[in-house]
């Protein structure tokens, strides 16, 4: 085989090589972007080898141009498109915790605001405590076993609620998301997995506060 | 004249050929049903502009991320085909081939630049060619995207604000004014001239002058409702209506209805 048909192969071959990359890492861009860059040492030597013996000044600067073309608006369409693939995904990932923000928030502040105005507003000789009112209330959605249902049970948010009174005078309902990442990845869960969105909604006589774990 | 018009007429061709590829290949995605108009996209994106097939796979991953999926080994294989054998095409075979066309042409003495030349001329005027569309439209749409994602997190991030401004102040309210609330009300804040007030943003904890938005309580303050308006950059405007004593708590309204 001729040196020249050499190089074609040893192109394409090197060009699937780096490429192959992308199963080692698992994110196909990382491969992309170097077989691009053996495909730019490919042309470096593509043109060593056959554009510079050619005798025509003319036809090599035409072929260069066209190579030099070719390399760079495909360089820079790629980044542009890695750039743009990261950007949706972002914006993607974004909705999904803002979504999952929102109706974590509304699902555990709504009933324990229920829980606190019957606690203040309850006539003096009840004197109930938090805890007594929010099982008294909260009866049909506080399950013994630490559950608590969201609002609209045949819905699926993708987010286990549960609940546990810290004190007589201390509700916390813990939300956590199946789907939604965390800020912190290495974050461990309430229900032991790691990574996730998780919240708190903790009432006191002195009002609700809501904050986000992770 | 006569030597120059010789001179392109190879070029001419080429840039008629490429011409005459792109349309078929526009015109026979615009007449199939959806799966030929699939094929001829992607054999035409994979031919011109191989990272669109990755961008492709991408956002069907972000997708279905989206929706707690993960795509399947086949979608990545694909991808990773298409795009591959895209790039050996066109950045290593169509060069090769225009390379071999002069050296032959030059050989037969500037008479004859063979089927490589027209071949590889072709692919490289179709990659550049798309290329070059291909940035210019991905540079506009990523202004149009960063445009409008920055809006959309605005609009999230001002309705975020107003819930926990809504809750605040419906906690506050019940709260009894020991605690600094309106034991039930919106107009019995205690004041520091012993006489009842109206319920204002500094009440609420949640509230921060230094927040990106702007936000006030409607002037109409009722006993048992107020409405809480938020105004982002954007200038697109938001409100709630908190209403402590009914089960909802707050509801969002309607743009104009306040």
């Amino acid at each position: 085989m001729e040196n020249k048909t050499l190089l074609l192969a040893g192109g394409s071959v090197g060009v699937f090589a780096a490429f192959s990359l992308a199963f080692l890492f698992g994110d196909l861009w990382i491969g992309f972007f170097a077989a691009l860059l053996i495909s730019v040492i490919y042309l470096f030597l593509l043109d060593r080898w056959m554009v510079r013996p050619l005798a025509s000044q003319k036809t090599r600067q035409a072929v260069r141009v066209l190579i030099i073309l070719l390399a760079g608006f495909q360089i820079w369409v790629s980044v542009l498109h890695f750039q743009r693939a990261d950007l949706q995904s972002e914006i993607l990932s974004d909705i999904r915790t803002t979504i999952d923000g929102s109706i974590s928030q509304l699902e555990t502040e709504r009933p324990l605001h229920t829980v606190l105005r019957h606690y203040h507003l309850q006539p003096d000789e009840e004197d109930k405590t938090v805890e007594v009112l929010f099982r008294e209330l909260m009866d049909d959605r506080a399950l013994d076993d630490g559950t608590f249902l969201s609002s609209t049970v045949d819905i699926n948010y993708d987010i286990s609620f549960t609940w546990l009174a810290a004190s007589p005078d201390s509700v916390i309902i813990t939300s956590i998301a199946s789907i939604t990442k965390g800020e912190d990845p290495e974050f461990i869960n309430a229900n032991e997995q790691a990574g996730f969105y998780q919240a708190n909604a903790i009432l006191t006589p002195r009002g609700v506060r809501y904050e986000r774990e992770n | 004249m006569k030597e120059k018009i010789k001179l392109f007429l190879p070029w001419i061709n080429v840039i008629l050929v490429t011409g005459i590829l792109i349309s078929l290949a526009i015109l026979a995605a615009n007449a199939g049903g959806s799966f030929i108009n699939r094929w001829v996209l992607g054999l035409s994106t994979m031919g011109a502009v191989p990272s669109a097939s990755l961008l492709d796979y991408s956002v069907m991953r972000a997708i279905a991320r989206f929706g707690g999926n993960e795509l399947s080994s086949p979608e990545f294989l694909t991808a990773f085909l298409t795009a591959g054998t895209g790039l050996v095409l066109l950045v290593i075979i169509a060069p090769f081939l225009m390379a071999r066309g002069y050296e032959k042409m030059e050989k037969d003495g500037g008479q004859h630049r063979g089927l490589a030349w027209y071949t590889g001329s072709c692919l490289l005027v179709l990659a550049i060619s798309t290329s070059v569309f291909a940035t210019v439209a991905s540079v506009q749409l990523g202004k149009n995207i960063n445009k409008s994602a920055a809006e959309s997190r605005s609009s999230d991030l001002l309705r975020a604000e107003l819930m926990g401004l809504a809750f605040d102040a419906a906690g506050v309210m019940v709260l009894p004014q020991d605690f600094g609330g309106g034991h039930g009300s919106f107009t019995n804040f205690s004041s520091e001239e012993n006489s009842p007030r109206n319920i204002t943003l500094n009440d609420l904890d949640s509230y921060r002058e230094d927040s990106e938005f702007h936000f006030s309580i409607h002037d109409d303050v009722a006993d048992s409702s107020i409405i809480i308006v938020g105004i982002s950059g954007y200038e697109t405007e938001q409100a709630v209506e908190v209403t402590p004593h009914e089960e909802e708590i707050f509801k969002v309204m309607r743009r104009g209805s306040w």
